[in-house]
């Protein structure tokens, strides 16, 4: 994971503006799309059953949600324990997604996909081929996977730029930060705990 | 009465002599032609008024009804409106959004040998894909009474009277000219989106229930979806004759104008008011499940819709909104009005020196690179803008290095890097008031002069 992390190419900026602006960009993209584990689950109380890698996908897209809206709040303050689990679930979002992508689109394609057969006398003049719909599908999958990927890019970017700035500032080690965790609600202390692990596991790396 | 509270609440903390939130009352289209005659259009505004005019063109030409009985008349009509200063200043903010109304509903008579083939199995494939289950389907498959209402008040009822009551909320509450940033934003959100569907027609869910994955065709009419038992519910025919025979857009399912809008709807409601963030992104999770629930939309529309809204706000929050200071009572609160710059705002721009031999050059260099424009504004102070949008050219007071004597930190979403006069460290009575203050020690900072009298003439 190092060593992959360390091979992550670095952008400057995005299209032309500070990088922040392109974190504000995608932790708004990501946090819209990571709704969709809510709607999953809904699905529950339709009587719909889920299977294993569903359960994980919509469970995961809701338990990042706090530490990437979090991230999207302090944008303008951004902190290096903040930012630390975005950089680490993009980046393994990217790295995973496209195995779920796969995994979806076989059960489209088996379980949900029906071979169209034209009935004569019908106006299909402007009905979209089915290569078209497979090819426009196929695009929009792989775009996003593009798009992830970037992201992640984008953050790694913007970490190791965050990292300079705590350096020049001299900001406080956050392994000194003394924390009044035990006041805490427990949640607020399990993503204190979460976000403590990874910048733990990026210091030094990026 | 009401002149008095409107008074005793909304003009208490008038600051003299501002005139900034102040409508033009002008009803002479001379004063309109006067200034025309000597405006200069930037690029940006160049491009703005161009690319409407040709959807206005687009829209008219193809309405078929008389030209010198109906269309004639309504140019007409529609010049003096604009000419006029006192509407002028609602209805040209508002283009946007009467260009989005005026495509919207004259895109039936877009003759269906030029539209696109519609797809029908994008979107259901695509929400699988990316979101691991037909998630609309599964929504729409338990159905009762309850939840049926639960679905329409989002759909039918808030959705179609939100945006007006955000607009009021804006003007009233909100600083001067946000209100302008709203149908900005609003119109070319619902405008972009509608050019989307024209160009990208996608079946939505109801067809899958009536019709499967079977090729779509023009000639098949719309279908009210799940809003069929609000009029069996109600006994009222309100959805199922407009959307079975006169929907405009049939095979518009995305991307989904009611998730852009409730989203659009939040986020100016969360510009205005960040404590109730969580309410509003409720309200926009509660219309994205009314949407799938009702069959209108897949949930690769509602996202598409809600990111659409996200990046045209984005654009004007940067480019066109002015910040909401949050120790003003309401739109009279204010003597001027200050943008975000977003370079100056860029929380990594300390290490930016080092990066600029790496490639990354910051635009406030003053070359002119792709996003130049954007930072333009920054950090302007308009003053009196709507006596001078009558009156003369607009000439916005560029304060480029003059933020640091007045500043004492951010509070909510201001920019850290602009002074205000709401800043609670300094006392009122150095804040600047109006537009007579043009001496003052504030003026001096903004002014860029060293403020070198600064704590005598504090105490003065």
């Amino acid at each position: 994971m190092s060593e992959l992390l360390q091979k992550i190419p670095v952008v400057q900026s995005f299209l032309g503006l500070p990088l922040y602006i392109g974190m504000e960009v995608s932790l708004g993209v990501t946090l819209l799309n990571k709704f969709s584990g809510f709607y999953g689950l809904l699905a529950l109380f339709t009587g719909h059953p889920l299977e294993f890698l569903q359960w994980v996908f919509y469970l995961v897209s809701i338990i990042v949600i706090p530490f990437y809206g979090e991230a999207f709040s302090t944008i303008l303050k951004p902190s290096l324990l903040t930012f630390a689990p975005v950089v680490m679930g993009f980046v393994v979002d990217s790295l995973i997604s496209a195995i779920f992508i796969l995994y979806f689109a076989f059960q489209w394609v088996y379980l949900e996909d029906v071979k169209i057969e034209q009935v004569p006398g019908q106006d299909y003049s402007k009905s979209a081929s089915q290569s078209y719909e497979y090819g426009v599908t196929f695009f929009t999958a792989l775009g996003t996977q593009l798009v992830r990927m970037y992201f992640a890019v984008l953050a790694v970017s913007f970490y190791r730029k965050l990292v300079k700035v705590a350096s020049i500032q001299g900001e406080v080690n956050v392994d000194d930060v003394e924390l009044d965790l035990k006041n805490k609600r427990f949640y607020q202390r399990w993503i204190y705990k979460v976000q403590y692990q990874c910048y733990k596991f990026l210091k030094g790396k990026l | 009465m009401l002149i008095q509270l409107f008074k005793n609440y909304f003009l208490s903390e008038k600051p003299p002599g501002a005139t900034i939130a102040d409508l033009n009352l002008e009803l002479d289209p001379r004063v309109s032609i006067e200034t025309l005659r000597t405006y200069n259009f930037t690029r940006n505004e160049i491009i703005h008024y161009s690319f409407l005019t040709l959807v206005f063109v687009f829209s008219f030409s193809i309405i078929p009804v008389s030209f010198f009985l109906v269309k004639l008349p309504i140019i007409c009509l529609f010049c003096l409106i604009l000419l006029i200063p006192f509407t002028s200043q609602f209805f040209l903010n508002a283009l946007p959004v009467l260009a989005w109304v005026a495509l919207f509903f004259s895109s039936p008579n877009i003759s269906s040998i030029h539209k696109p083939a519609i797809t029908v199995k994008v979107l259901p494939a695509v929400e699988t894909i990316l979101y691991g289950d037909n998630l609309s389907q599964i929504l729409a498959t338990s159905t009762n009474s309850v939840l049926d209402i639960l679905a329409w008040l989002p759909y039918g009822i808030i959705h179609f009277s939100l945006p007006f009551i955000v607009a009021g909320i804006i003007f009233l509450w909100g600083p001067p000219t946000a209100l302008r940033s709203f149908a900005f934003a609003f119109g070319y959100m619902n405008l972009f989106g509608v050019i989307i569907q024209l160009l990208f027609p996608a079946a939505p869910p109801w067809y899958k229930i009536l019709h499967g994955l079977d090729p779509a065709n023009y000639s098949m009419l719309g279908s009210p979806g799940g809003l069929a038992r609000i009029d069996t519910l109600l006994h009222v025919d309100l959805y199922t004759t407009n959307f079975s025979k006169n929907s405009p857009v049939v095979f518009g399912a995305f991307p989904s104008l009611h998730s852009g809008s409730a989203t659009m709807d939040a986020l100016f409601l969360t510009y205005l008011f960040p404590k109730f963030a969580p309410l509003f992104v409720f309200y926009v999770t509660w219309l994205w499940w009314s949407t799938m629930y009702l069959t209108h939309h897949y949930f690769i529309d509602v996202i598409a819709g809600s990111l659409l809204s996200f990046v045209v706000f984005l654009y004007t929050k940067y480019k066109h909104l002015p910040v909401n200071e949050s120790r003003a009572k309401n739109r009279w609160s204010y003597a001027e009005i200050r943008k975000l710059n977003l370079f100056k705002m860029d929380p990594l721009k300390l290490s930016l020196d080092s990066d600029v031999d790496q490639g990354y050059k910051p635009a406030i260099s003053g070359t002119r690179t792709r996003s130049s424009s954007l930072h333009n504004p920054a950090n302007g102070i308009e003053m009196n803008f709507m006596s001078r949008q009558a009156q003369s050219p607009v000439k916005d007071l560029q304060t480029e290095n003059t933020a640091a004597p007045l500043t004492a930190g951010s509070s909510g979403s201001i920019s850290p890097d602009a002074s205000s006069v709401f800043e609670s460290e300094l006392p009122r009575s150095i804040s600047r008031s109006s537009n007579t203050s043009a001496t003052s020690v504030e003026s001096q900072f903004d002014l860029g002069v060293a403020p070198s009298t600064s704590n005598k003439s504090r105490t003065d």
